[in-house]
């Protein structure tokens, strides 16, 4: 179960399978997905991506089900889907096996009438036809959220590295090349970049719930935290204060290196100019000395 | 860090050196003698391997401020062995005369200081120390101490000084100059040369990566060169149109065309040796002599006082003998091919004695050098733990 052809194998008849990517341009043959609203104004669109496209590491598989209401034949043919919004245990299971999950499985959602789950790549909407179109463009916001914050965190991971070895830079700057002072550059807008994004992002995630409640704001604040979001919120907040912190105060040394250099580079002008001031004026006393 | 460019341009100064020397002195030669070439490139080359010498030790991790010791330690014994020379071949009359060692040996005290400049500074010093030495050459009446086309030095606390700032043989202004110049242009062949890998094939020629591109860190310094040769041009032409002596080719005083021109040529000269000499040092090329220049290179201070002993001494024995006075045939001793021929046989003969010296570790002035001014490697390393604490 690692790919949408196999799913198809075990899709049931009721359901949908979408493929859908979050970008500002169209994927090539994509079509607008409607619903999805963009939350930071920044051009961002969800694109249905046609079943012949290639994979893309960054779309998302959406499984749409209509719950399967059980005739008299087969009432009490499955317990488990006994009730008609009921995630068929396949698909719950296809959903948290995702590979970007890494093995923390799928976040589950249960409301009156619609059920959610979702993992890094994979979700699966069980509702009715009609609450359906409801619950879909929440489920679009949230994992559009938690794919960014999924983002951040992985670009934030491997630089640990690079912070540990930059400290002393926070110290003490003139021994640094110009190729790590560029480096240096580089990795502090990298963090005031992704801090940026960051605050950007954190008041969709901690936005107090809304009254009255609706399905719609009752399905992205369960998914939220199911996925437990605010919390990952809060641990990268303070991992890019530690980042920002260090490569602020490296950046101020820094600037201040290169200030001193060129006021000390100013300074050895002027005793330059005023030693051959002094030289001319001793030239000409000892001229005037000699015979 | 030794390098073959030095070496063989060292070589040629010296070379150059012996015969005008010979020549001069034997035979009163200078109209056509090569006086004007060997000095400039040797005064720059002191700069130029002054600034190898101390990355090396830099990058041996040797202090910085032990490097300075050593220069200045270096200074003050080149200063005190020019004036002991001076005292010693020329004869206390011309204890005063500023020969080239007593300008190396201060040169090598200011390149101490002149390191720890930031480059515009050192650039301004050359700069100004060329511009200004017409000016102060003015000042100083430079021709009046020139009047017989040699330096007559002077005797009073003030002219000894106009002699070493001004008017002497290799005064400091503007000779000084150069080996600023040789230490801020030797920079490039300090630096390591960055890989010129090829680029994966795959990559896209628009990303490419700094990393491939071949780096070029002696342009700067290669159209400075000939910006001044075209400085030295344009003055020498418009030193036709105007009577000035400021704006004509000449080695005493240096003027401004011969110093601008002179270090032109040697920035043009150590950079075509550096890339046909050291560059392709991965396959040695198989230039003969690179041993007798690596051997004349190193026993250079040597080579100067000796070549000075072998022709001068007996030129004032002779001179006492046969007229009561030591420097009555100074100048007028020999015919000019006779004093070629001579200045030949030193030079033939100098290799063979320069590599019994080095067989035997004879010591040479160069060993004195090296035993007074810089430490053994134990005292080196004390040194080193001394200025780290």
């Amino acid at each position: 179960m690692q790919g949408p052809c196999n799913t198809l194998e075990f899709l049931p008849p009721n359901a949908t399978l979408l493929r859908i990517v979050f970008a500002a341009a169209p994927p090539h043959g994509s079509q607008s997905l409607p619903g999805f609203s963009d939350p930071l104004n920044a051009g961002i669109h969800a694109w249905k991506l046609p079943e012949s496209a290639p994979p893309l590491d960054s779309e998302l598989l959406c499984i749409q089900l209509t719950p399967h209401l059980p005739d008299q034949s087969d009432a009490h043919a499955d317990d488990s889907h006994s009730l008609p919004h009921n995630i068929p245990d396949s698909l719950l299971l296809w959903c948290a096996s995702a590979p970007a999950a890494r093995g923390r499985g799928a976040a589950f959602a249960a409301l009156h009438n619609a059920q959610l789950a979702w993992a890094p790549g994979r979700a699966v909407l069980c509702a009715e036809p009609d609450t359906l179109p409801l619950v879909t463009p929440a489920l679009l916001e949230f994992a559009w959220l938690a794919a960014e914050l999924e983002s951040i965190e992985s670009q934030l991971n491997p630089r640990w590295k690079e912070l540990h070895a930059d400290i002393p830079a926070a110290f003490h700057t003139p021994t640094l090349t110009p190729e790590q002072q560029s480096q240096l550059r580089e990795r502090f807008c990298h963090a005031v970049a992704a801090k940026a994004r960051l605050v950007q992002i954190a008041p969709l995630i901690e936005s107090p719930p809304v009254y009255p409640p609706t399905i719609a704001s009752q399905a992205g604040e369960r998914l939220r935290e199911k996925a437990r979001l605010p919390e990952r919120l809060e641990a990268l907040r303070e991992q890019l204060d530690t980042f920002t912190h260090v490569y602020e105060i490296a950046a101020q040394r820094l600037s201040e290196t290169t200030a001193s250099r060129s006021s000390l580079q100013l300074e050895w002008l002027i005793v330059v100019l005023l030693a051959f001031e002094v030289l001319l004026i001793l030239v000409e006393i000892l001229s005037r000395n000699s015979t | 860090m030794r390098l073959a460019s030095i070496d063989v341009l060292r070589t040629v100064a010296i070379v150059i050196m012996v015969v005008v020397h010979f020549l001069e002195n034997l035979s009163g030669v200078r109209d056509w003698s090569p006086d004007g070439f060997g000095a400039p490139l040797f005064a720059f080359l002191t700069g130029a391997s002054t600034r190898l010498w101390a990355t090396a030790r830099s990058q041996r991790g040797t202090p910085s401020q032990h490097i300075t010791l050593v220069l200045v330690r270096r200074g003050l014994f080149l200063f005190t062995l020019g004036l002991t020379f001076n005292l010693l071949i020329w004869l206390p009359d011309d204890l005063w005369t500023w020969d080239v060692l007593t300008f190396l040996g201060t040169a090598s005290l200011l390149l101490a200081a002149i390191r720890h400049m930031p480059t515009a500074a050192a650039i301004l010093c050359a700069a100004l120390a060329a511009l200004i030495s017409p000016a102060l050459q003015q000042i100083a009446w430079y021709h009046e101490w020139w009047a017989n086309g040699y330096y007559e030095p002077g005797e009073t606390l003030s002219e000894i000084c106009l002699g070493f700032l001004v008017v002497g043989y290799f005064p400091l202004f503007p000779w000084i100059a150069l080996p600023i110049t040789g230490y801020l242009a030797a920079a490039p062949l300090t630096s390591p040369a960055r890989p010129k890998s090829n680029p994966p094939p795959n990559a896209d020629p628009n990303l490419r990566s700094n990393k491939h591109r071949p780096t070029t860190p002696q342009r700067p310094v290669l159209l400075a060169a000939f910006g001044l040769i075209s400085v030295s041009i344009a003055l020498l032409l418009v030193g036709t149109q105007s009577p000035s002596a400021l704006l004509r080719w000449t080695m005493f005083p240096a003027s401004l065309p011969y110093l601008t021109g002179m270090t032109g040529i040697t920035i043009l000269l150590l950079f075509a040796c550096h890339h046909w000499l050291d560059q392709a040092s991965a396959k040695p090329l198989p230039i003969p002599g690179l041993r007798t220049a690596a051997l004349f290179s190193r026993y250079s201070l040597t080579l100067y006082l000796l070549h000075h002993a072998v022709h001068i001494w007996p030129l004032w024995l002779a001179g006492l003998w046969l007229n009561g006075e030591p420097t009555a045939l100074w100048a007028q001793a020999l015919n000019w091919k006779l004093s070629l021929a001579l200045a030949c046989v030193f030079l033939a003969v100098t290799p063979t004695l320069l590599a019994a010296f080095d067989r035997r570790r004879i010591p040479t002035i160069e060993t004195l050098m090296r035993w007074l001014c810089e430490d053994s490697p134990t005292a080196a390393q004390h040194r080193t733990r001394h200025f780290q604490e």
